[in-house]
């Protein structure tokens, strides 16, 4: 049996981290080092953690004793790869976070220092803890209480304020519904591992069990963020709380509601036997996956503000996985053999997204950290100073695009080619699929917005009064290190599929073993699904990219063929003028019509405040637009 | 052996593409009453922008590589297609997915290439750009899709075979509606929205010229084509006699019709408005909704 000895080095770490805040009080730069350095190496225990159980192929279960309380923990393969992915973004936020707090007044950083360590310590919980009583409610609260105080403090209180409370509110909700749920089992005894509530479900009836599954759809989805709930607080927590943390929420917190939405309906539920009724609630799943994706993004697509940008897109990718979850049950119900496949494509894109969205916001906290606004419509032409971040920016856009050869595009395929494959007889799973491919096109217009607008086009100089310079190094090196795992989920989806294997082979009572994923080959380059002897669907993001090179190159050799030289010239605007801050083209121009016709989804209203500025708001709502 | 079948289909490609640009400025010539330019010119234009400078109006070296890669991305695409009825070398590492996406990639290197340009006349042709792709992107995959419904494979092959195999309503509904969308796909009148160049200039491309704006009018080219092609393969694909050479012949020759009338239907229209067009390809977008429910329906 592998021990549980690193976890408790990694939350000692965490708790360490705690203390030091408190007594080194004042001495601020002592306060960011020793705190980045106790929650690293917390990060690195954790991970080790994660690997013992991975590599040794066994989960790990005890029950702790907390002043006559007793609390079930449970480590399988499903919590040690979400442990891992935890530890990952965990890393990259805090280190990013060492540089970023550099310029902060003192007063907040000490009591960031504080909370950071206690909110990871609540995320470790979340994912280890076996019960939906005092174990859960002590994570839960850790977690919830820490990041309501890591938003409030992100920005001015004034702005800050509101949306830090409607964050809590939502959380102790979800809380509510999600620990009062485990009373409809019949003979629940507070405190009852998950497998047990399971078995007490079995003999409380149908009626009971859809009320039970329908609260914590509620409760877990209130995390998720999936529509219409996710709308309620994410894009002002996100936006809100300042950009490491907001990479840990969109990253990891975000995804331990998807890991409670699978050990609900992918364990749980199966010990509730005839109650539950796969068939129901994988259409449900579906329906809401599909509306989440949709809505979400569409309204992405409306902000001038990145981070909230960034915020409604989160609540988009995860729609996918949402989606992916239902149509695994439907297909798992209808004995095809493309469950598991779906499966593990829903949970490659959870660890694909919080790699990419944390890349994501962290970039967003570089452009804030050396331009000082969130409006989009200020920015421009940024590629020319600052262009690491720039390339890495490009490289997370393009991964979240799901564009061929990137890391989105293979969870998508997997996701989508799956959902496909096993809907081809079923109205709802093409039509969700279709709503899913439309959608990556929105993905991807937001996406273009955020890089074009910001990095590529003109106006940065023009619009901000101070010098804008690369970030400092400390920013760029955990950014580098999130994008070159960001590269290895591209580039290594065999590496990756077999992981999301092995997670699963060594976690039990899940509901789709025995169909497992046979129709599914690895091959060094990419993954292929076949039906019998018939290749039916098949990625390579190493045979894409070489195929994309190889024709550059002859695009290049045509380029040059002629031996044309390049010469540097103004932007023509027909002779009339020359390109200035005044006809520079704005963010709030960009797809003005689809913009408008696409109204009746919500979120129009687009004003940013940047913090420097509470009094009047530089973005003006679709005024004066040019389409 | 496997690898000349890409290079047939690049060759393909390649050498057709400007050919159908020379017939389209043809038909359209005489139906205003002009002589035309004779159908070979396209070729010619293409190596005297080959000849000329690189103007550079952004310093970005995104600007330079979008026309590199909107051009790869393209051939790309062109590189997985079953042509003539013959499966690509690339079908065990790519399918349909993989082809819809380097399509939108092919767009999304012009958008990028002109957002870099800091033109605002490219940035409006980039808006309208990406919102024609948002909107026009799912009838092609769902004219795919329908494929993959009655085929139940991904493959390239199997899903465009899998478009014509039974000819139902689904059918008949989905070709109704990619012949209409088509006139979009190949951005002529009424949906030439994006460059418009009466009105801003030909968008996304006013600050390219030179060898940059060649491979640009080439992927344009080469993207026309492609949509011709996969109304042909698809839609009547299940007519072709089985023989590569003869399929190939026939195929080419159902491009060019197509394309006869592409143009005359672009040389009859007035342009739409970007929101008189939009709501144009919702309907379409409906309407292939319901082919595909249609589809999976068995009709």
């Amino acid at each position: 049996m592998t021990g549980t000895e690193a976890l408790w080095l990694s939350l000692a770490s965490l708790l360490l981290s705690f203390l030091a805040a408190f007594l080194l009080g004042k001495k601020v730069r002592l306060v960011r080092l020793t705190g980045t350095i106790l929650i690293s190496l917390a990060c690195f225990f954790l991970a080790w953690q994660g690997v013992m159980i991975l590599g040794a192929g066994q989960p790990v279960e005890l029950e702790l004793k907390l002043a006559g309380i007793h609390i079930p923990v449970l480590i399988d393969g499903l919590s040690a790869l979400f442990l891992l992915l935890l530890s990952v973004l965990a890393l990259g936020s805090t280190l990013f976070a060492y540089g970023y707090y550099e310029t902060t007044e003192t007063k907040i950083v000490q009591k960031v220092y504080l909370a950071l360590p206690v909110f990871i310590a609540g995320l470790v919980g979340l994912l280890t803890v076996d019960d939906l009583g005092p174990g859960f409610t002590l994570a839960w609260q850790l977690m919830a209480i820490s990041s309501y105080l890591l938003i409030r403090w992100g920005r001015p209180l004034k702005l800050s304020g509101r949306p830090a409370l409607v964050y809590l509110v939502f959380m102790e909700m979800a809380w509510v519904l999600i620990t009062g749920s485990a009373f409809l089992a019949k003979g629940y005894h507070f405190g009852d591992s998950l497998a047990a509530v399971g078995q007490k479900l079995s003999g409380s009836g149908p009626v009971a069990t859809a009320i039970f599954l329908v609260m914590l759809l509620l409760g877990f989805g209130l995390k998720t963020g999936i529509f219409p709930l996710g709308q309620l607080w994410i894009p002002g927590a996100y936006s809100t709380a300042s950009p490491p943390v907001s990479a840990l929420l969109a990253g990891i917190l975000e995804k331990t509601g998807v890991f409670g939405l699978i050990r609900i309906f992918f364990f749980v539920a199966r010990g509730a036997g005839a109650g539950f009724n796969p068939d129901l609630w994988g259409q449900v799943l579906v329906v809401v996956g599909t509306l989440t994706l949709f809505v979400g993004t569409v309204q992405a697509i409306k902000q001038s503000d990145y981070l909230r940008l960034l915020a409604y897109s989160s609540i988009g990718q995860v729609g996918y996985i949402v989606l992916a979850l239902g149509s695994s049950l439907l297909a798992w119900h209808s004995g095809s053999p493309l469950a598991g496949i779906i499966f593990a494509g829903a949970v490659y894109h959870s660890l694909n997204h919080g790699i990419f969205k944390s890349l994501l916001f962290l970039t967003g906290g570089s452009l804030l950290y050396a331009t000082g606004t969130r409006d989009l419509n200020r920015l421009g032409g940024l590629l020319a100073v600052m262009p690491v971040t720039g390339l890495l920016a490009a490289l997370a856009s393009y991964s979240i695009s799901g564009m061929p050869a990137s890391s989105g595009f293979v969870s998508k395929w997997l996701m989508i080619a799956g959902n496909f494959l096993a809907g081809k007889d079923s109205l709802l799973l093409t039509m969700a699929g279709i709503v899913a491919l439309f959608t990556a096109a929105f993905t991807l217009a937001c996406y273009v917005k955020f890089f074009g607008l910001a990095f590529t086009s003109a106006g940065a100089g023009w619009k901000l009064k101070r010098e804008i310079r690369e970030v400092p190094g400390s920013l760029l090196v955990p950014k580098i290190f999130l994008a070159a795992i960001c590269l290895s989920q591209a580039f290594l989806p065999a590496v990756y599929v077999r992981l999301i294997g092995r997670s699963l082979a060594t976690t039990e009572g899940f509901l789709l073993t025995g169909v497992g994923a046979e129709g599914l080959k690895t091959n060094p380059i990419g993954l292929q699904i076949f039906e019998g002897p018939a290749l039916l669907a098949a990625v390579a993001p190493l045979a894409m990219l070489a195929l994309l090179l190889v024709l550059a190159f002859l695009a290049r050799w045509l380029r040059q063929s002629a031996g044309a030289q390049e010469a540097r010239v103004p932007a023509w605007l027909c002779g009339y003028q020359d390109l200035n801050k005044n006809n520079v083209y704005a963010d709030r121009n960009m797809f003005s019509d689809l913009k408008k016709f696409f109204r009746w989804t919500g979120a129009n209203k687009n004003v940013v405040i940047d913090d420097d500025e509470l009094s009047e708001s530089v973005g003006r709502e679709e005024k004066g637009v040019i389409s | 052996m496997k690898v000349t079948a890409v290079i047939i289909n690049l060759l393909y490609f390649l050498a057709l593409a400007p050919f159908l640009e020379g017939v389209m400025r043809k038909v359209t010539a005489r139906i205003q009453s002009r002589q035309g330019p004779p159908l070979y010119q396209p070729y010619l234009d293409l190596l005297k922008l080959l000849g000329k400078e690189n103007l550079n109006a952004a310093g970005h070296p995104v600007f330079r590589l979008a026309p590199l890669l909107a051009f790869a991305s393209v051939l790309s695409a062109v590189a997985l297609l079953p042509l003539a009825g013959q499966s690509s070398f690339l079908a065990h590492s790519s399918d349909l997915m993989t082809l819809i996406y380097f399509l939108t990639l092919s767009g999304f290197f012009i958008l990028i290439g002109a957002l870099a340009s800091g033109n605002p006349f490219a940035g409006v042709g980039a808006s309208r750009e990406m919102m024609t792709i948002i909107m026009l992107e799912p009838v092609l995959a769902m004219t795919l899709i329908l494929g993959v419904v009655r085929a139940g494979s991904l493959n390239l092959l199997a899903a465009t075979g899998g478009v014509s195999s039974a000819r139902g309503l689904s059918y008949f509904l989905m070709m109704a509606v990619y012949l209409v969308a088509l006139q979009a796909f190949v951005s002529r009148q009424p949906f030439d929205i994006p460059e418009a160049e009466v009105e801003i200039l030909e968008g996304p491309y006013i600050e390219y010229s030179g060898p940059n704006y060649a491979l640009f009018r080439y992927t344009l080219n080469l993207k026309r084509m492609f949509y011709s092609w996969l109304f042909v393969a698809g839609f009547l694909g299940f007519w072709l006699p089985g023989s590569p050479v003869l399929n190939l012949a026939i195929q080419t020759v159902l491009i060019l019709v197509l394309f006869v009338l592409i143009s005359v239907v672009g040389a009859t229209h007035p342009r739409f408005r970007m929101d008189q067009a939009l709501k144009f390809y919702a309907v379409l977008v409906l309407l292939s909704l319901v082919a595909v429910g249609l589809g999976v329906r068995g009709w």
